[in-house]
This record gives structure tokens, sequence and C-alpha cells, in this order.
């Protein structure tokens, strides 16, 4: 049968789809194979078979994939276990392959994934070991995302003879709170001293990125609570007053406090200049 | 623009993360850099301060893992977008990527997958590339990759098939002589014959890299220093070529910048000589599980990144 130019077009576009979407299918979930279904799409060489040629990259997709969120996930795969992480990891690529030019974002439903598979999803009384899986996930996400995120870093920092008028948290400034200690067990994977799984017990920290380069400091509840109240309203005076009025501190403690804080946080680049 | 206007920049290397301090510091006599077009669209951190410093220095490639061009998805813009602004950004010499897939149903293996070499598939490829060039305003630089199997579908060489896009569409090559020795083993294939046949006058840049030998096949882990039947493909390219950009990939296992940049500079060694028999047997490799195209690759490693 006589075919047109663009009928040809279309015929071979249909066969390279349906190479595609099998091999595709093969790599994502890959199935027993009989020899001629392998063969149907594939050639053997004298060294391999046309299965063998296919396992390739099969094998490098997936090892590929869980090195990377190894690479992202450095707290997790420690905190579970590189076996149990590589079946978590399977387990979420199965369920969100990924769909962006970048593998930067390949662990990005990661944290929501966990919280949506926990085993004891629908228990009324619920485990306390997911919860912190789920919550250092979520720390390793943001640290990812902060150390590329785009920012100004042509800032002038804070020095001890600025006027609390002029304070202003860094562009990349994260107070976090969390169940668990996360940040302390953080810096222990990273650092390789091996630590034990935390108990629950709540922690406050700050991540920061200063001059490209990222910062962890761990805060009290006290600190959260100011810095907070600073982060949404930019100043030092009505931060304060929060504290004074939400929490009964005297107002001359207060005054102590910010004295103390305000050195400690000028020496650990916290705030820029408002100019 | 056409790729008789880009220039030989000399030996380069892969811009990796383990070297920007060296490279700031000491700022060695490295000819150029390539850099992972991914890792840096979108970045905002370190690693584009860095670049951003390189490049006042030195001249710059972008090199792309993403395109899928040889994809039936439709061209995602939104990259395309992207990999433009880069490169408004930053000025490259040439933009490189694979003529490979590496996904459909908008789903992205992150693997640089082989495409069946046939008429109906060169016509697609041409039609994509066209369109691209066209987008970006310039040639784009196609790199053989390495591969693992042989499609039931391919009856054309694949330096026949880059051939083909060269003529339809006036691209460049970047022949990845690694990977042509790679893929000659997997797939059975003279690869003298492919060096001797591809257009010459097209191969715009040429990458070396290590592998391993499995036995059976053999893995493009860019983990090792070139072999020596490599080097001697090398020799019989640069002579083909009349010499042209080259530049050597170094992704796992990376060794300091010094190891690296004298890895590249053997390079001189095969600029000038007789091309002789060339024996292409090269010793197995025992290590297991080799992954192609390794994390490192396209991977930043934020742990490294925190004030001490």
């Amino acid at each position: 049968m006589y075919l047109d130019q663009s009928s040809k077009l279309k015929t071979a576009s249909a066969q390279l789809n349906e190479i595609q979407s099998w091999m595709q299918t093969q790599l994502l979930h890959p199935s027993e194979l009989t020899k001629e279904e392998t063969e149907t799409y594939i050639k053997p060489s004298s060294k391999l078979t046309a299965r063998q040629h296919l396992a390739i990259y099969q094998r490098s997709y997936i090892a590929r994939l869980r090195a990377c969120m190894q690479a992202q996930y450095t707290g997790l795969s420690y905190a579970l276990g590189p076996q149990i992480f590589d079946q978590f990891t399977d387990f979420y690529l199965n369920n969100h392959p990924s769909k962006s030019y970048t593998l930067g974002d390949l662990g990005d439903q990661y944290a929501h994934f966990l919280a949506e598979t926990r085993p004891d999803k629908d228990e009324t009384v619920k485990e306390t070991w997911p919860d912190f899986m789920i919550e250092l996930a979520e720390f390793e996400y943001l640290i990812n995302d902060a150390f590329d995120q785009k920012s100004n870093e042509d800032i002038e920092l804070v020095k001890t003879e600025n006027t609390d008028q002029e304070f202003k948290l860094l562009p990349i400034f994260h107070i976090l709170t969390y169940q668990f200690p996360i940040s302390v067990f953080y810096k222990a994977v990273i650092n390789d001293h091996q630590p034990e799984l935390p108990q629950m017990q709540t922690s406050y920290t700050i991540l920061l990125r200063k001059n490209y380069q990222l910062g962890l400091f761990e805060i009290n509840e006290g600190q959260y609570h100011f810095l907070k109240h600073f982060e949404s309203n930019n100043s030092v005076r009505a931060a304060k007053s929060y504290m004074v009025n939400h929490f009964g501190i005297p107002a001359k403690k207060m005054d102590l406090f910010w004295k103390e804080w305000r050195q400690a946080w000028i020496e650990q680049g916290f705030f820029q200049v408002n100019l | 623009m056409t790729i008789d206007k880009l220039p030989n920049l000399g030996l380069g290397l892969g811009l990796r993360g383990e070297h920007f301090n060296h490279i700031l510091e000491h700022k060695p006599a490295v000819d150029w850099f390539e850099i992972i077009s991914e890792n840096f669209m979108d970045s905002g951190g370190r690693p584009r301060h860095v670049l951003d410093q390189i490049r006042e220095h030195y001249p710059v490639v972008m090199h792309g893992v993403s395109m899928s061009i040889g994809s039936t998805d439709p061209l995602d813009f939104d990259y395309l977008k992207k990999l433009k602004q880069l490169s408004t950004e930053i000025n490259p010499v040439w933009i490189s990527d694979h003529l490979c897939w590496t996904g459909v149903l908008s789903i992205n293996s992150h693997d640089l997958l082989p495409v069946p070499l046939n008429e109906g598939t060169l016509e697609h490829i041409v039609n994509r590339i066209q369109v691209v060039q066209d987008f970006l305003e310039r040639p784009l630089i196609i790199e053989n990759p390495s591969t693992y199997l042989a499609f039931q579908h391919s009856d054309i060489p694949e330096w026949e098939f880059l051939n083909g896009l060269v003529a339809a569409t006036g691209c460049g090559l970047l022949l990845d002589v690694n990977n042509v020795y790679v893929s000659a083993f997997n797939n059975e294939f003279d690869p003298i014959e492919y060096i001797e046949n591809i257009n010459h006058q097209h191969i715009v840049q040429m990458h070396l890299a290590g592998h391993q030998h499995c036995g059976d096949h053999i893995i493009d882990t860019h983990d090792s220093p070139v072999v020596d039947p490599v080097w001697e493909l090398f020799r019989l390219a640069w002579q083909k070529t009349g010499g042209t950009s080259t530049l050597l990939e170094w992704d796992g296992n990376i060794p300091d910048f010094d190891t690296c940049h004298a890895e590249l500079l053997k390079a001189k060694q095969y600029m000038n000589g007789l091309v002789g028999d060339i024996d292409l047997a090269t010793p197995t490799d025992e290590r297991d599980l080799a992954v192609s195209n390794p994390i490192d690759f396209m991977v930043t490693k934020v742990a490294n990144s925190f004030v001490k």
C-alpha cells in the first residue's frame, strides 16, 4: 500500500512510541518476560540474551535513583538502615516516578508519602517512630531546598552598633520546631557520629544560609516564639512586648534576655541590616 | 550561528563540586569547563555562585541530560525555556545533549535510553532538533550515548544515523570516544569503522572517560582512568577531525583535581603519531553492580555545605 510522507512518519512514530512505552514499563515495573517477548524488541548478542541486555538498564534505573534518594536523605537512610530505606524508596518511586528534568526534585513527595503510608495510619493509638521518620524527611528536603534556593546574598550583616530598628532576618532563615531533636540527630549523622535513634523531645532549630553556606543552630522555646513573632512583624520591640504579654515575662527580664540573645545572634549572623 | 564558527577550545574538564574550591583558589591551567546544564537551571545556591566566578576565567559549555530529543513525548518547552534562560545568563560556547530518550508519558527515568536506529526515528529526531535549534537560536550539539542493547527495529549504524541528523539539521556532534568503545563492545559493531565514517567536519567536541568492563558487557561508569584502546581510538578521531575540543568526564570516585587534570593531559600523547593497529581488548574489572552515568553526575552533596 502506498503511504505518503506524513502517514509514514505517523506509522514510524507509533512504532517508536510502542517501543518506548514497552521499555519504560520494563524499567519501572520489571516483569518476567519470555525470550520471545523480549526479542520482539531487543536483539540478543553473542554474549548476552535480549533479557540480559535489558536487565542492565533495569538494574541501573533503580540503583541510580536509590543512590540519589540516599544522597538527599542521608539522615533518614541512616535511621531506617540502608536496606529498609531502599524498600521504602522502591515503593515511593513506584508510586511517584520522577516527572522532573532534575533529580533535585526526586524526593519532593517523600515526607508526604511516608505520612500517607505509615503502618499505623488508621490506628487510634499511633507509634512514635513514624513521626520521627516523617519529620526527618521534611527536614532533609528543606535543607536541600535551602541549599540551592535563589536568594540575594549581597547583604550587610548586622553589627553590635546597629540599632534594633535596623534588624531584619536573613533572606533564607527558617525557624523550625519538631517533636524530636531532628537537627541534632541529622548533624550527628553527617558528622559520622553514628547516633542512636532519639526519644521524643520537642526541639527548636534555626536553618539559615549565609554566603552560600548553610547553618543549623539550636534555640530554646522562648527564643523560638520571639523569633517567630519577629519574623512576622520585623520589630524587636513588638517581639519583646509579645513575650511579655503572652508568657508573663517581666519586661526588665525580657530586656536582659534580649541583650544576651542579641549579641549571640549577631555573632551567629542571624540578621541583616534592614536598608 | 553555524557550527563552523565554533572554536577549538583545547583540553577541558567536566566541572564537579568536589573541585570547586581548588579551581577558585588555584585557577588551574585548564582550557575550559563543561557543566551539566540541569545542575544549574533554577539554581541560586553555591554551585551557581561558583560557576559565575569560574566563567570569568574559563570558557564554559553546557551539557544536558534531560532534553529527551528521541522521546515520543512532546518537547518540554518549560525545560527548554529554562535551558535558554541559563544560556542567556552564562553565555556558553555551545549547548549539547544526547541522542537518547529519557522517558515517555511525562516520566523521566534519568537514564540516557537508546533509540531504535531507523528512518522513522531519524525523521522524528530531525524534526525535533530543528524545533530546538530554532528555539535556542543556536545549533545543538548531539552526543552518541553509551548503549547496552540494540533494537530489532534498528537497521542503520549509529554513525550513519548521526550523519543523517547532521545532514538534515546542520547540528554539531559530540563524539564520545569511550561511548563508541562501550557501545561497540556491548552491541558488537566495529568502533574503528564508526570513527572512520562519522562526519568529522561536524564534530565540535570529543569526550573521554573511564568505564567498567564486566566481562560480557561494559558499563560507562566515568569512575576510572581512560583505557588504552579508548586512547588509541581517540588518536584516530583526533587525526580524522584534525583536532577538536576534547574533554575528560570523571563522575564516580572522583579523585583530586590534579589527578583528573593529569589524566586529561595524557591526551597530548595521542594527538600526534601514526595510527597503527588498535588492540581493542581490555582487562575485565571485577567490581560488582556498576551503574551507568553515576549519580555524582547529577546530584549535589548538600551535607558538605554546612558552616564548620
